[in-house]
């Protein structure tokens, strides 16, 4: 990985946050291991809203059927897997995660036909193009805190470049990430005391995107189709983590110790109030690449 | 009826000894002086942020000795709406 190209959060820092162990994960995520915002419908729990959220990017890249997908940032390989699996399926899935437990778990239970590497967007070469390509909760750990605006912007760019040399004319990128919201200026964002202990205790070296970074940075090479910011179905999706959490408190305390587990419950309960109160924001946003 | 005029009666005062709480906690934390506290008056005017709503869920937590969402004070935004909800959860509990 050049430093040039992904200013983003180190291997060792995303692994510092995702290789708490997978049986501590499994403790209180749904049974998917989908750790980003779900979307919820009437009448769903958390089980079912992930599912919506998982069918949701599948529907809006049109990844049924395809003969090549690709997720970055594929966590445990829960939406690979289910694709994989519905009529129609998939061609080729591959998965991209800088976490080692992740690529780990994720490998030994998917099928044949899903590929998950240990590797960063910035290393990858592909051995065709994709037909369509999805991203859930990787796009927040791509700056980092100390970089400039220029260095995120950069970072942002190269993304959206890389997606689009990988993508078949007017295919489809669906991506979602939890961003700054505009209820507050980014500079005033940072110094809150929230924000100062995800970076320091639960997400170090990242530093969410802005919505105009967003747009900014996939200007040319994108057309943006849609756009939501889910940031109620987040503040929820955060309740029942640490509902979940707090219900197998033994357990978890067990296994990752009670200093582990009282940060964990720390962090879900300021994200579900950074959501709530509109301090953090959840897009999901569905591009077409433009051009030949 | 009577069964019932009673309730509503013992709800009130529940609701006005959780607004008491409320005040003498947002006074406390936001150091002005409990008068000066209106219970129709949103938490955020008194300088509620995301930490500030942590604590005083974490301090009601301790006194309720019942695991609360963390949300609350923006569901219920004013020190009278939340008294009326936390009313309402101990007759539930009943």
């Amino acid at each position: 990985m050049t430093a040039s190209l992904n200013q983003g959060a180190s291997a060792e820092a995303i692994q510092y946050h995702y290789d708490l162990g997978n049986d501590f994960y499994e403790l209180w995520l749904d049974p998917t291991l989908s750790y980003s915002g779900a979307m919820y419908g009437p009448g769903d729990t958390l089980e079912t809203a992930q599912l919506r959220k998982i069918d949701y990017h599948i529907d809006a890249s049109e990844a049924r059927g395809a003969a090549r997908l690709l997720d970055v940032g594929c966590g445990w390989g829960g939406l690979l897997r289910r694709l994989a699996t519905e009529p129609g399926g998939v061609g080729k899935g591959i998965g991209l995660t800088l976490s080692a437990a992740q690529a780990r778990w994720a490998s030994a239970i998917s099928p044949p036909n899903i590929e998950i590497r240990l590797e960063s967007w910035a290393d990858h070469q592909p051995e065709g193009p994709y037909d369509a390509i999805i991203s859930v909760g990787a796009f927040e750990h791509f700056a980092r805190i100390d970089s400039t605006d220029e260095e995120r912007l950069n970072s942002y760019r190269a993304f959206f470049s890389r997606c689009h040399d990988w993508l078949l004319p007017g295919k489809r990128l669906s991506l979602q990430t939890f961003a700054y919201g505009s209820r507050r200026r980014r500079e005033e964002g940072r110094l809150t005391e929230g924000t100062r202990f995800l970076a320091k205790e639960i997400f170090p070296e990242t530093d969410p995107p802005r919505l105009v970074d967003i747009v900014a940075a996939s200007d040319g090479l994108f057309e943006i189709e849609s756009l939501r910011n889910d940031r109620k179905d987040y503040a929820r999706t955060c309740k029942d983590w640490l509902t979940r959490l707090r219900a197998k408190r033994a357990d978890a305390t067990a296994l990752v110790g009670e200093a582990a587990f009282a940060r964990y419950e720390r962090y879900l309960q300021l994200s579900a109030v950074g959501f709530e109160a509109g301090y953090l924001a959840l897009f999901r946003v569905v591009l077409s690449r433009v051009g030949r | 009826m009577t069964g019932l005029a009673q309730t509503d009666v013992t709800m009130l005062d529940v609701q006005k000894e959780y607004e008491r709480w409320l005040i003498a906690h947002l006074a406390r934390e936001a150091g002005i002086k409990p008068e000066e506290i209106d219970t129709k008056v949103p938490f955020s005017r008194y300088g509620l942020d995301s930490v500030a709503a942590l604590t005083l869920v974490g301090d009601l937590e301790r006194e309720l000795r019942l695991e609360l969402s963390p949300t609350l004070p923006y569901e219920y935004p004013t020190p009278e709406a939340l008294a009326q909800h936390l009313a309402g959860l101990g007759r539930r509990a009943d």
